[in-house]
Order: C-alpha cells, then sequence, then structure tokens
C-alpha cells in the first residue's frame, strides 16, 4: 500500500484513508458491543472505547504500511 | 454505574465542595486538552498550533457530551465553510469585490439560517458562514494555495477537536448521561410533589412557577439527551425511551394543569358536593403515585405506580357510570354536568400519569421497551424577522469593516474584520446581545495583559515543549477558571481568544513585539465593532423584542385553531413552552416572573381547551360551523388582547354551556351522546376558566 493515495489529483495520507475506513465498522462494533451489554462490565467505558479505536486503527495502518 | 465517572461521587459530596470540584476538574481537562493539542500540532509541524489550541478553548463544556456534541458541529461547519470557500474562490478569484459580497451574502445565509436551529447545530451554522471568511480572505491574495490553507485549517480544527474529545471523554469524565439520570429522578419528584398541589386547594401562583420550572426541565433534558447521544452507544439505546419520557412528563404536567384550573373553578363557584364526590378519587390519586408513602427515587423504584395507576382507571370507570344514575350523588343538572365534566379532566390526568409511570419504569431496563412509545420532537420556534434582521446585519457589519479595511490598507484588518463578524453571527440569536459581546470585550481586555506577561518574559524563557507548557500552565488555567464562572463564560472564552491568538504559537517561533500588539489592537478593535453594531442596529431595542416575543407567544393559539389535529397536542404544547421560555429571557431584569408565566400557562390551557373542542367536534360531525365561530372569535380575542371581545366571549361561551348542560340532563342515560356531550363540557368549562383568568392577568409586554 502506498503511503499515499490519489484521489482526482488530490493526495490524501493512506493513515487519513485507514481512520476513515476504521470509524464506521468501529462505529457498528461499538454499539452492537453495547446492545450486547458488554459494557456494564468494563470499569472506564470510554477508556476501553478509545482503545478499542486505536487498536483497529493502529492494526489496519500497520497491516497496510508493512 | 461507571466506576470512572467523577460526577457522580462529586454530586454525594457536600455543596461547597460540589462546585468547586466541578470547576477544577473543567479546569483540569481544559489545560490539559490545550496542551495536547499545542503538542500534537508541534509533533506534526502544522502552520498554526496555536489555532488548534483556540479550538480546544472554544469548544471547552462542563460535559463530555457537549464537547463532543460541539466539536461534532463545528467539525461538520468548518468542512461546509472550507467547500463553500473553495467554490467562491473558484468562481471569483479575479473579482476582489465581488468575492467579498459573496462572503458576506453566505455569512447574512448561514446567521439566518441558524436561528432555525437549537444550541450546537445553530453554532454549526454559525460557522459554516465563518469559515468563509477565516479561509477565504487569507487564500484569496494566494489562490495558487487555496486548498492548501483549506486543508490546513481543517486538519487544525480536527486536531483540536480530537484532543478536546479524548481528554473530556477519558480523563476524569463528568458525563453528561449521569447528569440526565439525576434530572429525571428529579423530574418525576416534582411531578409528584406538583401532583400534589395541583389536586389540593390553592397554591395557583406556585403552580405557574413550577410550570416554568418544568418547560425549563424539559428544556434541559431535551439537550442533555442530545448531548448524552454522542458519549456513548449505551444512551443512543435508551434515547427513545428518554424521548417519550420528556414528552410524556410534558403531557402529563400540562393535563394536572388544567385539572388544577377546573377544580379552583368548581371551589369557587360553590360546587361543594362535587368536590365531596370526587374527592376520594383525587386522595386516592395522590397515594397510587407513591411506593410505600414515598416518591420513588429511581425508576427501578417506580415500576408499580403504573400498575395502580391502571386500577384507578378501572375504579374510575365504574365510579363515573353511577355519577350518571340522578340518585348518588344528589345533584342538580348544573352540578351533574360539572362533575362529569371534570371527572373526564381527572380521568385524563390519571391516563397520562400512567403512561408517565410507565416510561418512567422501562428506563430501568437495558435495552427493549421501545415498541409503541413516541418519539417527541422539541419544537423550534423562531422568529423569521428577527433571524432575517440577524443574517442581514451581519453581512452588514462584514462589508463595512472590509471596506474600512481595504479604504485605510490597514495591515492587521483581517483580525478585525474577523472579528467583527465572528462576533455579529455568534450573538445575533442570543437574548441579550449587547450585554454577551460587552462580557467578550471585557475577556479580551483581561487577555491583553496576560498576553503581554507571557510573550515579554516567559515565551522566551520557555525551551522545548515542557518548559512552554508549564509556561503557558498559570495562563492557561486562569483562563479556565474564569469560564467556570457564573455569567463568566464568554469571558474566558474572550480572554483565551485574545491569549492564544496573539501568542501565535508556532515552530519555529517568531518574535516580533510590534506585529503581535497590532495584531491585539485590532482584535479589540473586532470584538469592539461587533459590541457597538449589536446594540445600535437593529434589532437593538429589548423592547421591541419583547413584545414581538410575546405577540409570538400569542398567535402560537393558531396552530391550537387550524393546526393539523393529528397529534396537535404534542406540537403545541412544546411550542408554547419554547415561545414561553424565549419570553422569559427578554424580561427586564428585575421584573418579577409571576405574570409573565401565567400568560404562558394561560396560553397553554386555552390551546388545549380549543383543541378539546375541535376534536368533540370532529368526532360528532355536526355544526361545524358554530365551532369555527367560537374558534376565531377566541382567536382574535386573545391575539389583540380585546378585553370587550372577551368579556363578550365569555358570555357566549356560558349560553353554550348552558345548552349543554341541558342536552347531557335530556341524554343521561344514553351512552354515546352522554360521552361526547361531556366531552364538549370538558371543553367549553376550560376555555371559559382559562379565558376569564387571561381576561384579569395583568399583560406581560
Amino acid at each position: 500500500m502506498p503511503r499515499e493515495v490519489d484521489f482526482s489529483g488530490v493526495y490524501v495520507p493512506s493513515l487519513l484513508v485507514a481512520f476513515v475506513v476504521v470509524l464506521p465498522v468501529f462505529w457498528l462494533l461499538d454499539g452492537a458491543l453495547a446492545r450486547a451489554g458488554v459494557y456494564r462490565w468494563v470499569w472506564h467505558i470510554d477508556l476501553f472505547r478509545l482503545c478499542l479505536f486505536v487498536v483497529m486503527f493502529g492494526s489496519l495502518g500497520l497491516y497496510w504500511y508493512r | 454505574m461507571n466506576a470512572a465517572s467523577v460526577s457522580a461521587l462529586i454530586a454525594r459530596s457536600p455543596p461547597w465542595l460540589r462546585d468547586e470540584a466541578a470547576a477544577w476538574l473543567f479546569v483540569t481537562r481544559t489545560v490539559l486538552g490545550i496542551l495536547l493539542a499545542l503538542g500534537i500540532a508541534f509533533r506534526f509541524d502544522l502552520s498554526s498550533p496555536g489555532s488548534a489550541a483556540v479550538t480546544v478553548s472554544i469548544i471547552a463544556l462542563p460535559q463530555a457530551g457537549m464537547v463532543l456534541e460541539k466539536s461534532f458541529y463545528r467539525l461538520l461547519g468548518t468542512f461546509l465553510g472550507a467547500v463553500v470557500t473553495l467554490l467562491l474562490l473558484a468562481g471569483l478569484v479575479q473579482h476582489r469585490d465581488l468575492f467579498i459580497v459573496a462572503v458576506a451574502a453566505w455569512i447574512g445565509i448561514c446567521t439566518a439560517a441558524a436561528a432555525r436551529f437549537r444550541g450546537f447545530q445553530a453554532y454549526g451554522w454559525l460557522l459554516c458562514g465563518y469559515t468563509t471568511c477565516l479561509i477565504g480572505f487569507p487564500a484569496f491574495g494566494d489562490a495558487t494555495h487555496a486548498f492548501a490553507i483549506a486543508v490546513d485549517r481543517v486538519t487544525i480544527v480536527s486536531v483540536g477537536i480530537l484532543s478536546a474529545g479524548v481528554v473530556n471523554a477519558v480523563i476524569l469524565p463528568t458525563r453528561s448521561a449521569d447528569t440526565l439520570v439525576h434530572l429525571v429522578r428529579r423530574s418525576f419528584i416534582d411531578f409528584v410533589s406538583f401532583l400534589d398541589a395541583a389536586t389540593a386547594p390553592g397554591g395557583a401562583a406556585t403552580l405557574a412557577t413550577t410550570q416554568h420550572q418544568f418547560s425549563r426541565d424539559l428544556a434541559n433534558l431535551e439537550s442533555l439527551r442530545g448531548a448524552s447521544l454522542f458519549e456513548d452507544p449505551t444512551s443512543r439505546i435508551r434515547t427513545t425511551r428518554l424521548s417519550a419520557f420528556i414528552g410524556s412528563f410534558m403531557h402529563a404536567s400540562s393535563r394536572l394543569q388544567v385539572l388544577h384550573r377546573q377544580l379552583d373553578d368548581l371551589r369557587s363557584e360553590g360546587h361543594g358536593p362535587v368536590l365531596t364526590a370526587l374527592e376520594p378519587t383525587l386522595s386516592k390519586f395522590r397515594a397510587v403515585v407513591r411506593v410505600n408513602q414515598s416518591i420513588p427515587g429511581s425508576a427501578r423504584e417506580a415500576a408499580p405506580i403504573a400498575c395502580q395507576l391502571q386500577e384507578l382507571l378501572n375504579e374510575w370507570d365504574e365510579r363515573q357510570a353511577g355519577w350518571r344514575s340522578t340518585i348518588d350523588p344528589p345533584l342538580d343538572a348544573r352540578g351533574r354536568a360539572a362533575l362529569l365534566a371534570t371527572g373526564l379532566l381527572l380521568r385524563e390526568a390519571v391516563e397520562h400519569a400512567r403512561v408517565l409511570a410507565a416510561v418512567y419504569a422501562q428506563l430501568h431496563a437495558p435495552r427493549g421497551g421501545e415498541s409503541g412509545l413516541q418519539y417527541h420532537p422539541r419544537s423550534v420556534a423562531s422568529d423569521a424577522l428577527l433571524a432575517a434582521v440577524g443574517g442581514v446585519r451581519a453581512a452588514v457589519v462584514l462589508l463595512v469593516t472590509c471596506a474600512f479595511w481595504i479604504g485605510t490598507a490597514w495591515p492587521e484588518g483581517f483580525s478585525a474584520t474577523l472579528l467583527a463578524a465572528v462576533g455579529c453571527a455568534l450573538f445575533a440569536s442570543v437574548p441579550n446581545p449587547t450585554l454577551a459581546a460587552r462580557q467578550m470585550c471585557i475577556g479580551f481586555l483581561v487577555g491583553l495583559p496576560a498576553l503581554l506577561v507571557c510573550y515579554t518574559w516567559v515565551l522566551p524563557a520557555a525551551n522545548g515543549f515542557a518548559m512552554l507548557c508549564l509556561g503557558l500552565l498559570p495562563f492557561l488555567a486562569f483562563g479556565a477558571w474564569l469560564m467556570t464562572r457564573p455569567g463568566q463564560t464568554l469571558s474566558g472564552s474572550g480572554y483565551f481568544l485574545m491569549f492564544l491568538t496573539g501568542l501565535d504559537l508556532s515552530s519555529p517561533m517568531k518574535y516580533d513585539f510590534i506585529n503581535m500588539c497590532n495584531n491585539a489592537v485590532a482584535q479589540l478593535a473586532g470584538i469592539g465593532i461587533a459590541a457597538i453594531c449589536l446594540g445600535v442596529l437593529a434589532p437593538g431595542d429589548p423592547d421591541w423584542r419583547r413584545q414581538r416575543a410575546w405577540r409570538l407567544l400569542l398567535r402560537s393559539l393558531t396552530l391550537a385553531a387550524h393546526g393539523n389535529l393529528t397529534r396537535l397536542q404534542p406540537r403545541f404544547e412544546s411550542r408554547v413552552r419554547e415561545l414561553t421560555l424565549q419570553a422569559m429571557a427578554l424580561r427586564p431584569v428585575g421584573r418579577t416572573a409571576q405574570a409573565d408565566e401565567a400568560v404562558g400557562f394561560l396560553m397553554l390551557d386555552i390551546g388545549d381547551a380549543l383543541i378539546r373542542w375541535r376534536t368533540s367536534v370532529a368526532a360528532q360531525g355536526d355544526d361545524a360551523r358554530a365551532a369555527s365561530t367560537l374558534i376565531d372569535a377566541t382567536t382574535a380575542a386573545v391575539t389583540h388582547r380585546d378585553a370587550r371581545a372577551l368579556k363578550e366571549l365569555i358570555r357566549d361561551l356560558e349560553d353554550l354551556q348552558s345548552n349543554a348542560v341541558m342536552e347531557l340532563a335530556a341524554g343521561i342515560h344514553d351512552d354515546t351522546l352522554c360521552a361526547a356531550v361531556t366531552a364538549r363540557l370538558a371543553a367549553l368549562r376550560t376555555l371559559r376558566t382559562g379565558l376569564t383568568d387571561f381576561a384579569e392577568v395583568p399583560y406581560a409586554a
């Protein structure tokens, strides 16, 4: 995967693309976890969610950059 | 309950600690957010780290949900504004004057459009407007880099938003969801106390005050619900139920008020036996909204109430059948009619209280229970003329300052123009724009010495980011602390704007004392222009604005008189409550509130009666012409506050009422006829008492 993606002449860093791709996936997963009641067992919900997002985003970024 | 949420902990602490602790948590989060944004911006070598810090200070709010909501709309507004700027630049880059006119027009349109929205959505529109100014003017002289400038702006705003969002959500968060739970519980407790007061004799004056408090609570509940949506998905699961709770709370309290007015009317007319006949149901009503004689403090404890109220309803239906017999209780035709009509209103109040209790109990469940619940959108009522005036004013101010900037070739004219535009847009729709602008000016003036001290002694001594953070810390903490002082929030924002923009942090740091001073003066001039224009250009006259607000409130009756009958009651109620809040906000300082509140809540009653009347006539399907005459007469008399017309109308209503009484006496054994006439009679009675009180209340504006 190249470091930058060409959108009709505009170069966008592929990390930004990864961010945008991960966002809806995270949103769906987040909703599913909440509906399943997982967050009732989490001490600091927002920290957990932030870390979840970082893990997802980081995995995709590393996968593309490696 | 989330263990990391400190708001729950703070809520349990003593009062003196509660406010101060919340304030210092806010200070900590804001300062950390600003430093984090600065760090990221320096690390990635972005063009103006200072702007990222400004963004954090602008979206600094006491609760995480609010920060995230404001961030979301700020990002949306910035993005849309950037796109519009690029389009304008692409079309008009060779015509300077046309470009300025186009930007002014766009700002005007956005400012006017913002009045159609509430809270942070309105803020998003304002931002969408002045982002064209923010990006467009620097990019105009450097058109080949316009795209890069726009991308820079969006990037820097995103960095600020992400830092603020992460810090506010993760570090010692104060969550909107917790405040919401607290307020929902308190609302139910208040509702039960209101019920006690409304079904007991007297207390009309305090009832209007309580109702006004309810209107404010309803508005708060709605905005907290909106903010908590941005916090976490568990709030999203509950949001339909919460909306239904807000709607049924509004309904139930309005029904109680109608009932109270009728009971008072019966007392003053000397209908003792009627009241005696109603009393058992009333006292039982007061008893069954409690569990073990105490008001339930949480949704879980409130579970049995809905069932108890349902039992009361069944009991009422049996008793009502008995009321129609001519022997028990022994009443004349007029008394029996009053008993049946008031009984109908009582049944409605109980029914709505039951719905409220049922929805409240459902809030306890982690999920489910949405089926059959109604989503209650809060109405947005705004004065179209005032919105248009605000938009035109913002556009004119921008044009005038631009003309001054160009005419005098002022090097720092951009800062002044920008701030004048921002000030005019931002304060266009607040109740007291002059006061808001003055507060902002005070913030700028306080920020100036802080800026000078920091720029002259602190910044040159800071080598490295850690030292910069340490040096900035006291200045930032002071600004954040200023924002927590009641009534000084805007001063705090002004302070931050002056301080952070003036420092113009960048890497490598460029020291230019003269330039810094010139910029600071330009900023002061800009906000000064905004303050003057807001005070001088229409609608500067508060009396005029207040009169318009009251007229709008009285005119809301036309919605009840002519609106489509489906779900008309909630739409009308939320509109009247909204308009009353707006009119109250414009009340001059030191004026007693009670008369003003009373007018708003009489409008609720009169409108309710009109809707009731229309429904009963529509159900019977006859004498539609006579019905519309009554409706038109009421609307005209109330909107023009015509005392003579009101008196005539009340006399007509009394005639109509005695006709209905005779009709009821004749058809007391016919089930359908009796029900129809009782409904009509209830409408006539509520309308008459509402109008009588309206005629007596001292006019507000």
